[in-house]
């Protein structure tokens, strides 16, 4: 880990990866913001709305739209967000293994070596505490609602089309993305 | 004899935002009160300065604080190397110091248009109200009053609910644990950034003597940037 690697590297490699997971966020997000869009302006062309005591106008579509595409990209992005975080600490521990490799091969003193392996662990507990909750509780999510769409799909598995499925097909390939990822 | 005798005043309880400790050099107490005399500074000209006469007068009582700016002084080859760590540190500090405004302002504004910054009472009564409004009201209320009744079977939404149901409940999930992290641990612990920091400082201190894999650097952090990207995650580490 560090004791491999300059200060200055390690921070520059923080730095680009403060940098790049924002990016990496907004490159999941794009497509699948599009995506939904497309599905979103052509469902609501459609409908009809009816609120009580508000006489329906073609600009509600439009409004009803934008915060359903609003509401629909700040769920999505704070998943995406927590998952981008953890995928960001786990890059920062593969920085340290690798330097920790890099310091098997140097180093003669075992008490270095083993003061290291000290440190990785502590820090690898402390990121697994913070994420437990996180990881468990969305693992049961994800599966819970794949499972449940997987039914109502072969419940109706005569007529599927972007139409009626497009909002499904974008949730799955987020989640699916995120869990390959 | 005296080599032993240096000790760094700043050098165990730094913390995130620790303040900036001068470097204090401690002679031996009492026995030492005439060989004490020419480490830093050395015992100098006549024309000195008055800081300086003031280090002199402290020097007779065995003590010298000798701070990491003061460059003009002379100094004996142990003192220029302790000044040069204290300078070390001292960059280290500054580092450490402008953080929050530099290297995590970028990571700061996307927690705030995302709604997610959760540093000042208000910020956090904020991330609540959007959190509450795009995840429970905006789709409670299109799930209610949008209705195709003309649309035919090729046009209904029968995943709609379900879709939204999980959607929420994943977002619900997301941002109860975000807060839940930033709120107990800050930002900066919870992306070990102060960790970080303290090793390199351990570094910096201890284990100067490992520090030769600079052929290394180019290869690791090049590869580490790449892996940022949507390379997957390596397995093997042997």
């Amino acid at each position: 880990m560090i004791c491999a690697l300059t200060p200055q590297e390690i921070w520059g490699c923080c730095h680009g990866a403060l940098q790049s997971a924002f990016s990496l966020l907004a490159w999941i997000l794009l497509p699948c913001f599009v995506i939904e869009l497309i599905f979103r302006a052509w469902w609501y062309i459609y409908v009809s709305i009816s609120i009580p005591f508000v006489p329906a106008d073609s600009r509600l579509n439009v409004l009803l739209c934008s915060t359903g595409m609003l509401s629909w990209l700040y769920r999505t992005s704070v998943f995406l967000f927590m998952c981008v975080l953890f995928r960001l600490m786990c890059c920062l521990q593969i920085l340290r293994l690798k330097g920790y490799k890099k310091l098997l091969e140097d180093t003669p003193d075992v008490s270095v070596i083993l003061s290291e392996h000290l440190r990785i662990k502590s820090q690898l507990l402390t990121i697994s505490h913070r994420f437990r909750i996180f990881m468990v509780s969305s693992l049961f999510t994800i599966s819970f609602s794949q499972m449940s769409s997987l039914f109502v799909i072969l419940g109706s598995a005569k007529s599927i089309n972007f139409f009626r499925a497009g909002d499904l097909a974008v949730c799955m390939i987020l989640l699916i993305f995120i869990s390959f990822n | 004899m005296i080599d032993k005798q240096v000790t760094y005043a700043a050098g165990d309880e730094q913390t995130a935002e620790g303040p900036l400790t001068p470097l204090i050099l401690h002679t031996q107490e009492e026995s030492s009160s005439t060989s004490s005399t020419h480490i830093c500074p050395p015992d100098g000209s006549s024309d000195s300065s008055d800081s300086r006469k003031i280090k002199q007068s402290k020097v007779r009582f065995e003590h010298i604080i000798a701070f990491a700016e003061d460059e003009d002084v002379e100094r004996s080859p142990r003192c220029i190397e302790a000044g040069e760590r204290s300078m070390a540190k001292r960059a280290l500090y500054k580092r450490l110091l402008s953080n929050p405004k530099d290297e995590l302002r970028h990571f700061r504004s996307g927690l705030l248009w995302l709604g997610l910054d959760q540093s000042s009472p208000t910020k956090v009564v904020l991330s609540w109200i959007v959190f509450f409004l795009f995840t429970l009201v905006v789709p409670v209320f299109n799930y209610n009053f949008v209705s195709c009744s003309e649309c035919g079977e090729e046009h209904a939404h029968p995943f709609e609910k379900m879709v939204q149901v999980s959607e929420t409940a994943l977002a619900a999930v997301s941002f109860l644990c975000l807060s839940n992290i930033v709120r107990q641990y800050g930002l900066r612990r919870t992306l070990l950034l102060d960790k970080i920091i303290k090793e390199s400082h351990d570094v910096r201190l201890g284990y100067e003597q490992e520090l030769r894999v600079s052929s290394l650097s180019l290869s690791l952090s090049a590869h580490a940037h790449n892996a940022m990207y949507l390379s997957p995650i390596p397995e093997t580490f042997d």
